[in-house]
């Protein structure tokens, strides 16, 4: 102890008087902000204040292995426990000092101030004493036994070796880095837990390196670097593994892996499939909900390698898929530099899959700032029914692209503030958008146009005051559109019929519900239009199902009791419409059109489908359940028991 | 039984890189002898001294202190051992009170009046830091605190480097031979060939990575009718260069 006592003298006396001189004079830094009208934190000056202790003492430490210098403490009967213990109880005297100098010249300056606090310290400068302490040490220990061993080194090897031993262990740092990255950018954006582990990780590593070198080398440069590199390169191996078996099995769930049923769950247009968001316990448990795709007839499941928010975007026909493939995000601009292929992908009726022809102005994650966007800039894609064309919606621009044609026009949306609430492509061949708009005095508007996509000219359909937000549902043909808006503020929603007469060119507009809350319709498969609301201000809770004729006459009101808003979902089977409702407990209630009779009551579930989505009537993508603990079903009948589907049966 | 050889070297290779510097190189010393090794600059000494010393692993062979491995046993066998070295390990900022504390916790035998006395007598300051100090008082400085260890050998890397003439001379007839009487155990490597050939009894030359010579100074000198530099000058020369 005397001798460790007897090293921790020498830092004190080489080190004691600079830094607790520099804490005296940060100690007042409060103060004299204070009286310039800044407001400083004590707290945050007395960390600069340790971590600049801990860099110093660990600086110190490190330059005394430099040539000719190591031997002062080695060549004496001083173990090199003794020393590294010395070292660390010379850095805690260091940090005391500095905090009573600290403390003492900020009290005298400070008290009485408003702002002035007692308890200045805490765990976390510890912590960033340590951190200093350690890294200082490496950095210090490394420039100490490596500045003589670079000039011994011959023309020859400087000129080869060198850069390509830079180039290996840089492509190498970028490789392991970079996955990591992507890791944490899926699976982890909500928990800082990895980040701080894997940083964490290298402060110890470098901390053990600088400790097995000294011990290993004591005075031989050569060895201590050699042990120092040895450390760090088995930590680097130690982290690419794991870095690549997190990556690997966080990232790559198979589907035995999900858990449970998020939001949202959508059908394919053919009604044959669904696209399931999952909850697969990987990660922290909310960044990470991979989209697998489900035969539901068959129940198998597929992962979908894809971006999050980034597809499946499917054509009308459910012939043509898009989506952005989950590579990993910190390589893609070097990958676009060298002329890598997009990562967005088309799937055709085929099966083939291919880069998705993409607009040449589109950056599609070649500088920092796509990276920085996370998901990058497109907003969606549209595939026409056929799949050759493609409505790319990127940062207020709208391409169209073709497989066989390239890029076919590109227009350009225009300033202000807008937002594109629903896209479908007509069987003309032409795209029709409901477009969201305010004018410089604020006020919204939605307008429908129709796109040529070769020539990328727009013709405005239809133009409606409405306030935000406004929702707008096409039919299949998108001949009609579902619009609802709020009208009045604090009197509820009012949903409109728009139907674009083809053969005409008229436009007729009606309204189906007017100041109702929360409604939710869909087109059903006759043409028809089932709508659910809430009631209306006066009478919140009177909960009705209403179905208006293809031109919006109403022909059926049929009432679902008191309680919260029912959502409308599927019609399950033809002429049956699942209407979920929650009273106390969750309710699915199968509701004959014609009767308003309810078929059949399943307690616990709701069906997953939603106005933007309506699969084939009666298809398997309709009769989709979901129960309130998070389990997907399938109910084959109107009378069978619902078929789990996922997580899978164990 | 006491073992009467002080320090071992055992077929001892040192290696930097791909260049050999020692190659099995084996020597002992006599308790209370004097060994100097000589060579010239860049012959390996400062690195066989510090693998005698523990401060290096040597790349192959060992190295014993009193029969102890000193790699093993470093800070135990350097608790009965001072080392000199070439020039002051110290570091500057400290002052030269501060340093000879550092010594005294070191070292249960340390001799603190010693040290002052001999401080005194070389007019160096104790309240000047390292770095104030000029090259000889440095190299004085570091001599002083290892005599005042009282070690039982004591190791020299050129001690002399920086001395004016007197102070050298002083150094080899004074010190030396003091610490011989008293017993101690000297290694040293030096340049100054006059000053060590009348109190080495046994003396090294390293040439070539090789221990080229190794013979008892009285036997050298009968046997070959010549003095100490003419004999390094011979060996160390090699066949074939200008005389």
């Amino acid at each position: 102890m005397n001798k460790a006592l007897a090293v921790a003298l020498l830092d004190w006396r080489r080190l004691g008087f600079t830094l607790a001189s520099a804490a005296l004079v940060a100690g007042l830094v409060p103060a004299l902000a204070s009286g310039l009208g800044v407001k400083v934190e004590a707290t945050t000056i007395l960390t600069v204040v340790l971590a600049l202790v801990g860099v110093a003492a660990g600086g110190y430490f490190g330059s005394d292995f430099a040539e000719g210098r190591s031997s002062f403490f080695f060549a004496r009967p001083l173990p090199t426990g003794t020393l590294i213990a010395g070292r660390f109880i010379g850095l805690l005297l260091l940090a005391a000092g500095a905090f009573l100098s600290f403390t003492a010249s900020y009290w005298l300056s400070s008290r009485g101030a408003a702002d002035f606090q007692w308890r200045i310290l805490t765990p976390s400068h510890a912590e960033v004493l340590g951190i200093a302490w350690a890294l200082s040490l490496f950095m210090g220990l490394a420039v100490a036994v490596r500045s003589r061993g670079e000039r011994s080194a011959s023309g020859w090897r400087i000129m080869v070796m060198f850069p390509l031993r830079l180039g290996v262990s840089l492509g190498a740092f970028i490789l392991v880095f970079g996955l990591f990255a992507d890791l944490v950018l899926r699976a982890y954006s909500n928990d800082i837990t990895p980040i701080r582990l894997f940083a964490r990780s290298w402060v110890v590593a470098s901390l053990v390196a600088s400790c097995v070198a000294i011990a290993g080398g004591r005075t031989e440069r050569l060895r201590i670097w050699r042990l120092q590199s040895l450390v760090m390169m088995a930590h680097f191996t130690l982290m690419a593994v794991v870095v690549l078996a997190g990556w690997s099995y966080v990232l790559h769930p198979g589907a035995n892996a999900i858990q449970g049923v998020a939001h949202p769950v959508w059908g394919s247009p053919d009604g044959r499939f669904a696209y399931v968001t999952t909850k697969v316990g990987r990660g922290d448990g909310l960044s990470l909900r991979p989209v697998f795709i489900v035969d539901i007839a068959s129940g198998q499941a597929q992962r979908l390698n894809a971006d999050p928010n980034q597809g499946p975007w499917t054509s009308a026909d459910g012939g043509s898929m898009v989506w952005s493939e989950a590579t990993p995000f910190f390589f893609r601009p070097l990958w676009r530099y060298v002329g890598g292929a997009t990562s967005f992908r088309v799937r055709t009726a085929s099966g083939e899959v291919a880069p998705l022809p993409m607009p040449s102005k589109l950056p599609d994650y070649f500088t920092a700032r796509d990276l920085s966007s996370f998901a990058g800039v497109v907003d969606r894609v549209l595939p026409s029914p056929g799949g050759d064309v493609f409505a790319i919606l990127w940062d207020r621009h709208l391409t169209f692209t073709s497989r066989s044609r390239g890029e076919l026009s590109d227009v350009n949306l225009g300033p202000g503030r807008f937002g594109v609430r629903q896209v479908a492509f007509l069987p003309s061949g032409h795209l029709r958008a409901a477009l969201y708009r305010r004018d410089a005095s604020g006020a919204p508007s939605l307008d429908l146009v129709d796109f040529d996509p070769n020539s990328g000219s727009m013709k405005t359909v239809v133009s409606m005051k409405v306030e935000s937000p406004a929702r707008v549902q096409l039919d299949g043909q998108a001949a009609r559109a579902l619009i609802t808006s709020v009208t009045r503020a604090g009197r509820g929603a009012t949903m409109s019929l728009v139907d674009f007469d083809s053969a005409s060119g008229a436009v007729l507009s009606s309204v189906l519900l007017s100041d109702v809350l929360f409604p939710s319709a869909i087109f059903l498969a006759d043409g028809r239009i089932g709508a659910t609301s809430g009631g209306s201000a006066g009478a919140w809770n009177k909960r009705t199902l209403r179905i208006f004729t293809p031109a919006g006459q109403m022909v059926r009101d049929i009432p679902i009791g008191e309680g919260t808003a029912p959502r409308l979902g599927s019609e399950m089977f033809p002429g049956v419409l699942g209407v979920s409702t929650t009273s106390f407990t969750e309710e699915l209630g199968l509701i004959d059109i014609e009767s308003g009779a309810i078929m059949r009551r399943l307690p616990g579930f709701h069906s997953p489908g939603n106005p933007w989505n309506s699969p084939p009537a009666g298809s398997p993508a309709a009769r989709l359940l979901q129960s309130s603990d998070g389990k997907l079903y399938e109910l084959p009948s109107l009378t069978a028991e619902p078929r789990r589907l996922l997580p899978r049966s164990p | 039984m006491i073992d009467e050889v002080a320090v071992r070297v055992d077929s001892v290779s040192i290696r930097y890189e791909k260049n050999l510097v020692i190659e099995s190189v084996s020597l002992k010393v006599v308790r209370g002898s004097v060994y100097a090794l000589l060579g010239r600059n860049g012959a390996g000494k400062s690195s066989l001294m510090r693998c005698l010393l523990g401060l290096q692993k040597p790349t192959s062979g060992r190295v014993t202190i009193f029969g102890e491995d000193v790699w093993k046993d470093r800070a135990r066998l350097l608790s009965r051992t001072a080392y000199v070295p070439e020039s002051s390990d110290a570091p500057g900022q400290l002052r030269v009170r501060d340093v000879a504390f550092f010594h005294r916790s070191m070292y249960p035998s340390f001799d603190e009046r010693d040290l002052r006395d001999r401080l005194a007598r070389f007019g160096v300051p104790e309240s000047a830091t390292v770095s104030a100090l000029s090259k000889g008082q440095r190299a004085l400085f570091t001599l002083a605190l290892a005599l005042a260890s009282k070690p039982e050998l004591l190791v020299l890397d050129d001690p002399t480097l920086g001395l004016d003439v007197v102070a050298r001379n002083d150094f080899f007839s004074d010190f030396i031979g003091e610490l011989a009487d008293r017993g101690t155990t000297v290694i040293l490597t030096t340049h100054d060939l006059a000053g060590v050939e009348g109190i080495a009894d046994r003396v090294g030359i390293l040439q070539g990575a090789h221990l080229a010579l190794d013979e008892e100074v009285e036997q050298l000198k009968g046997q070959r009718g010549q003095s100490l530099e003419q004999v390094f000058t011979d060996i160390t020369r090699g066949p074939g260069r200008p005389s």
